[in-house]
Order: C-alpha cells, then structure tokens, then sequence
C-alpha cells in the first residue's frame, strides 16, 4: 500500500512537471505539427491555439507512468484499455490536423468500445437500476459500445471554452480515482493520478495567456477513458464488496450526466426544430452560460460548481432514496437549470430584437 | 324575464378610489363609463387603503380587498388570488399585468370564463427588475398571450412585437387624458411658482434613468434663456439625489418635488409654452398623452413608441444636441400650431369615452367568440396546397404589418 502510495505521488507529480515542460515545447512546433486550431464560424476563439493540450497530456502520462513498478503494470494489466485510448488519441489527432469525416471518427470510436467489451470491461448487468438485472451478452454488447461511444463524443462537445473539459476532467478523474483505489484498482489509481497530473499541468496553460486547447485528441481520449474506466469499477463490485455496488454506480452516473445530458439535449431539441442533430448550433451548456456576459473563466467555473453541486446532491440524495431515484432527480434538476438557461437565451435574444424594433418606425 | 348584466372582474390594479397611477385612472373610468353594462368588481390591495378608507363600493363597483401589494413580488399572489376569487362569479375577468399569468392554462382547462389580460409596456425589459424577475415576466408574458381570450397592447408599436413573437394580434387600447383640470393661474398660484409668470418647459415623471432625465437637464443647462420645470421622485434614489444635486446650482432648471394634488400638478403642467417627454419605455404612456390633450407642445424621445403615440407628428430628440436645437430654432408660433395638432390628435383617440368604447367591444367579443386572431393571413396556411406548382409562391411570403424594409 505504501509502494502503491508513494509510486502513485511519483507518477502525478512527475506527469504535472512533463507537461509543464512539454506543452510550450510543443507549443511553439504547433505549426510543424500541423496542429492550430484557426478560429471559425461557431468557435469561440479569435486568435489561432495549438492543439497540443491532448498530445500532451498523453505524452507527459505515458511517460510518468514508466518510471514506477505499478505504472510499468497499466500495460500488462489493462493493455486493451491503454491501446484503445492510444487508437482514439490517434484518431482525435488525426481529425485535429485533416478534419476527418464525422462517420469515421464514429467508426472507430465503436470499434475501440467493441475492444472493451470484448477484453472483458462491459456491463454484464444493470444492477437494479430502473429496476433490469442481469442482461443477456447482445445487451452487455451492444449498451457499453453505446455508452462508451456516447460518452466519448458527449465529452468531446464539452470541450467549448478554456478550462471547461479539463476542468471537468480532473473532477471526474478524482472521484473514480477515489474509487480505484477503495476497490483495490491498483494500476488504474496509478494512470488516473498520472493523468491528474497531466491535467493540472495543461490546464495551467489552458486558462493562461499562453493558451493551449486539448483539441479532439485530448477530449475523445479523456471521454473513452472515464467511460471505460467507469464501468470497469462498477463490474469490480461483483468481486471486490469494499464498496457498495450503489455508491460506484450512483457516483459514476453523476460525473457523467453533464456532458451526457447537455448533449442529448441539443440532439433533442435540434430534431425538434426539423434540423440533424448534429447542425451546428449555439445552444450547449457553456454558450447559454455565455449569454449572461461572463468572462469565459466565470463560465467554466459555474459550470463545474454546477458538476459538483450535481455529485453533492446526487449522492446525499443516494442515503434516503434508491439509484436510480437520485439520478432521475439530479437529471431533472440539471435539465431544470437547463431549461432556466433557455429562457435567459430567449429573454436575451428578444431584448435585442426589441431594440432593433424600437428605433425603427 | 330578468336581463341580468354580464359581471366583469377588474383584477392586477392597486385599487379604488384611484390614488395615482395609469392602471388605477383607467379601472376608475371604465366602472364610471361601463358600470351600467356590466356588473363590475374590482380587488383592491389592503396595503394602500386604511380600514377606514375602504369602501364596499365604488360608483357602482363592488370592492373586494386582499392583503397583498399590487406590485412587486406580491403582485403574485395578489394577481392570482384574485382570479381564483373572481372564478365563482365573473363571466369575464380583466387582468391588468402578467403577474398571475402563470394560472391562465387552468383557467382555460377547467373554466370557461373569459380572459382578457393587458401586458403592459413589455415589463421583462426594464432595468428595474432583477433578473429572477425578467425571467418570470418574460415567461409570464407569453403564457399571457397564448392562454387568453384577447390581450390588449397599449400602443401599435408593443401589437407589432407581439405579432412578431407569437404571430397573434393584439387590441390596441390606449388611455383617455380628459380627466385633467384645465385652469388659470391665480395671484396665490404666481406668488407660490414664480417660474408661471414667464415662459416655462414642463416635463413630470419619475425619476429613472430609463426616462432620460439626464439628457434634457443637460440639454436646457446649456442655455440659460429657457427655462424648465422638472417634477419628479428625486429623492426615491441615489440616482435621483445625485442628479438633482448635480442640476440644481443652474437658476434656470426648477426641480420639484411630487405633486400629489391632481388640480396643482395640472395647472403647472397646462400653463407651459413646451412639454418634454424622456421616456424610452413602456409603450403608451399616460403622461404623454395628458400633456397632448393640454394642447401643448411635444418634444418627445425618439424611440418607437412615442412616435405612434403621437402620430409621428411632434418634434423628437435622440440627444440634448437635439433638444437645444429645437428649443432654440423653433418660434412660439410654430409651437402653438404643434400643440393644437397634439390637441386633435388627443381629442380623437385620447378620451375616455374612447378607450371605454373599445374596452366594452372588447368584451363583446370576447363574449361571443373563443378564437384569438392569428397574424397570417389563412391562405399562406393551407397543408395541402402545392403553392409553388399553381403559382401561388407569394401567398406564402406576404410582407406582415410589422415588418420594416
């Protein structure tokens, strides 16, 4: 446990120090990366950003990570898991450089979820939630490879504004690393702090003048990550009882029901228009924050204070009532400030409609 | 066989007798006007009549007191108590304000009462309400419109916004102005104004950034030849202190404060050569159209509303450059014929019996159909009509009344 311990704080802080150094680095050879992100249409920003955040965080990781006994384990114990990341953080790059076609992304985003379900990390069974138990090897197929698809690209839409996904990122990556380690998940409490590190390090330079975006690469790899690694915990209580079963699920569940919910919002309310649902639009989370004229900063905070309120309040709520009455309730919570949001875009929307009314005659 | 009169409930006012405000004139002339058509109740706030001041009855009006404010955060429960009470009697329900819009939907589902509800001048707009409030009134406004029968705008300029945002059309129903008192100075009136002895611009209101206050104190500072009488809540606000601090070391500028007394603010106002309107907000305003039936002449902020209110026919300022520029280069003839044009203008639309005419239409109509008017025009409607294959492309994309090329 001590080992454990002490090659964990290695690997974090050896992880924070790489990316402190590596991220002007590569900073600087952005433009020979190909990796710049040019401001466009619906994006934010207004000056071009290297895209070296990911690449970054999985160098700074990978390298930490070799420099103790537990972190040489990740890849013989969770080989399938590091490799899955490696061939979506390449496939994230590659769309960062030549903007790849939607559908291809897609596809082998599913082919990496397959890889997990096969290797063994898919959801055999829904544990009482909404009252299903045990499902039969189709569903535990085909509901991690749309779980870990859809997590990985509800992620990926998070990442809006500075300090937002890696803001929500460490949150997430504390919580499970907690988990980890309560139920004995050695190497993954290892790799979870390395990547903590990491991120600490890239959102340094992410919120500063010397900004950097973790770009697809960063945000499809940290997606598919939580995803996986989330259901590799909860299927750890069928043999490790540290933990009970409930807490894991309720705990997994909220860290993910911003970027998820957010996302299958926008999807709804696009098809409700007559649109794709993936037509670009204004209307995710941090843009309806946007509208109350916050500095980008305020907005990611509130919206990770909302993420925190969210776990808060989802696992006091998990002490009086049942899983999945506390995650019902905290969806429609968020689903309510969401709706709140809406209505602030209309109110603002209107304003300036009116004004534009008013001195015209 | 008894022809009993259908009973009208007047909900979302302070009360009667009318102790000030636009709503409060307005409720009091549509009960002196309507009481004999209509069996009328009107609820009235506890909060601004003393046990002895409240009567049971108003020139024919029933009372009924709730112990709520009118405005502000009470104005909820005020306004929604006061439905659900009228719900056991009235045929029709007149509802001033939005603030109990929110319980229209189960009017509509479970009663069958009519619904006639005024939304005022786009209130989710003004700065003086916190945000919480613009949310709930910008919701509250939209329930308002889409649950009742027929809502009323106050001016041309707020029915093109609400065509614009929910496509249906609104009743234009605006205020009367000839309750005010027209009268001549006495010897006591010139001892206590002395300004009433010379030529005087006048302008009342209160004291909000919204009504520009600034802008014509700055304009009428910079030339001390003419002369302004201000009345207004100055000492309500820090804002309203600093400003007339700031204003009053100028000989030329009189700021007074409110004038409660109907037949003294009205005498100072009729008695001036000029009449300045700041209001940006708030579509017809019952100042405005009070100072068009004194004849007077209007200098008046340039912003939509106002304009229709005055038929595009007075003069308009957009900043003190504006205001200087026409009080200097405008002679006393010329703004005595504006005045008597303000004057028609009033005459014809802003009286009384006018405003009470159209209400009482209103509620017949109410009272004899259910649809609320849709803005488009059916033909550009049909599902099953090809437009493009029979030529017909254009029915589709008639210009509306409130759009502006």
């Amino acid at each position: 446990m001590k080992q454990l311990l002490i090659d964990s704080a290695i690997t974090s802080i050896a992880a924070l120090v790489f990316a402190l150094i590596l991220i002007p680095l590569l900073a600087k050879i952005s433009g020979l990366l190909g990796l710049i992100d040019k401001p466009g249409h619906r994006k934010i920003h207004v000056k071009p950003v290297p895209l070296v955040g990911g690449l970054s965080i999985v160098l700074s990781t990978g390298m930490a990570s070799l420099l103790t006994q537990s972190g040489l384990a990740l890849f013989t114990t969770h080989g399938v898991l590091v490799s899955a990341c490696l061939v979506l953080f390449a496939i994230g790059v590659w769309d960062d450089r030549n903007n790849l076609k939607p559908i291809y992304r897609l596809a082998v985003q599913a082919l990496c979820a397959w890889a997990m379900a096969a290797s063994g990390i898919r959801l055999t069974s829904l544990y009482g939630m909404f009252g299903f138990e045990g499902l039969n090897i189709y569903w535990q197929y085909g509901l991690t490879i749309v779980i870990i698809t859809g997590v990985t690209n509800a992620f990926n839409l998070m990442d809006g504004i500075d300090g937002l996904a890696g803001g929500l990122a460490l949150i997430n990556i504390t919580i499970l690393s907690i988990l980890s380690i309560l139920l004995g998940q050695t190497a993954l409490f290892v790799l979870l702090l390395g990547i903590g590190g990491a991120l600490v390090g890239f959102l340094k330079y992410n919120i500063s003048k010397i900004n950097v975006f973790m770009g697809d690469g960063g945000s499809l790899t940290l997606g598919f990550l939580m995803a996986s690694v989330g259901i590799l915990l909860i299927e750890s209580t069928r043999v490790v009882h540290t933990v009970n079963i409930n807490y894991v699920v309720l705990l997994v569940s909220t860290i993910l029901i911003i970027p998820v919910f957010d996302s299958l919002r926008v999807y709804v309310s696009r098809v409700q228009r007559g649109n794709s649902p993936f037509k670009a639009d204004k209307t995710h989370l941090h843009h309806l924050f946007l509208i109350f004229g916050l500095k980008h900063k305020w907005a990611a905070l509130y919206i990770l204070g909302l993420e925190v309120v969210i776990l808060v309040l989802g696992f006091l709520l998990g002490q009086f009532t049942t899983v999945s009455m506390s995650i019902i309730a905290v969806v429609a919570l968020f689903l309510f400030v969401c709706q709140l949001l809406l209505l602030n875009k209309g109110v603002d929307k209107w304003k300036r409609l009116i004004s534009e009314m008013e001195s015209t005659y | 066989m008894a022809n009993s009169k259908k009973k009208l409930a007047i909900i979302g006012t302070v009360g009667l007798p009318a102790q000030y405000g636009g709503f409060e004139t307005l409720a009091h002339h549509l009960v002196a006007e309507l009481g004999s058509e209509y069996d009328i109740t009107v609820y009235c706030t506890k909060k601004k009549y003393t046990k002895v001041e409240r009567l049971k009855t108003y020139l024919g009006a029933k009372l009924k007191y709730l112990p709520f404010n009118a405005n502000g955060m009470q104005s909820i429960p005020y306004d929604t108590l006061s439905i659900i009470h009228s719900l056991f009697y009235a045929d029709v329900l007149l509802i001033l304000g939005v603030a109990g819009a929110w319980i229209l939907p189960f009017v509509r589902l479970f009663t069958n009462k009519k619904v006639i509800i005024s939304i005022d001048g786009i209130e989710w707009k003004r700065d003086k309400w916190s945000l919480l409030a613009k949310w709930y009134l910008w919701w509250a406004e939209k329930i308002a419109v889409k649950y009742s029968h027929a809502d009323i705008s106050d001016n041309e300029s707020i029915q093109d916004y609400t065509a614009f945002r929910y496509g249906t059309l609104s009743n234009i129903i605006e205020y009367g102005a000839n309750h005010i008192i027209s009268s001549k100075p006495t010897q006591q009136d010139r001892e206590a104004y002395p300004f009433l002895n010379r030529p005087y611009a006048f302008k009342v209101c209160r004291i909000e950034p919204e009504n520009n206050i600034d802008i014509v104190l700055n304009a009428f500072s910079r030339n001390p030849k003419y002369t302004l009488v201000m009345v207004g809540n100055w000492n309500n606000s820090e804002y309203g202190k600093n400003i007339r601090s700031k204003y009053s070391v100028f000989d030329n500028l009189i700021l007074l404060d409110p004038i409660y007394n109907q037949r003294k603010l009205d005498l100072l106002r009729g008695n001036a050569y000029l009449y300045v309107h700041g209001h940006s907000a708030g579509g017809t305003n019952p100042s405005l159209v009070e100072a068009m039936y004194f004849g007077l002449p209007i200098i008046s902020f340039d912003v939509s509303y106002n304009r229709t209110t005055t038929e595009n026919k007075a003069y308009y300022f957009k900043n003190a450059d504006d205001i200087l520029r026409i009080i200097e280069g405008t002679r006393l003839p010329e703004f005595k014929q504006l005045g008597d044009k303000m004057k028609e203008i009033a005459n014809r639309r802003y009286t009384w019996k006018v405003v009470a005419d159209k209400y009482n239409h209103l509620i017949i109509g109410v009272l004899a159909n259910n649809k609320k008017l849709s803005v488009k025009p059916t033909v550009s409607d049909f599902n099953n009509l090809d437009y493009t294959e029979f030529e017909l492309g254009h029915l589709q994309n008639a210009t509306m009344f409130f759009e502006r090329r």
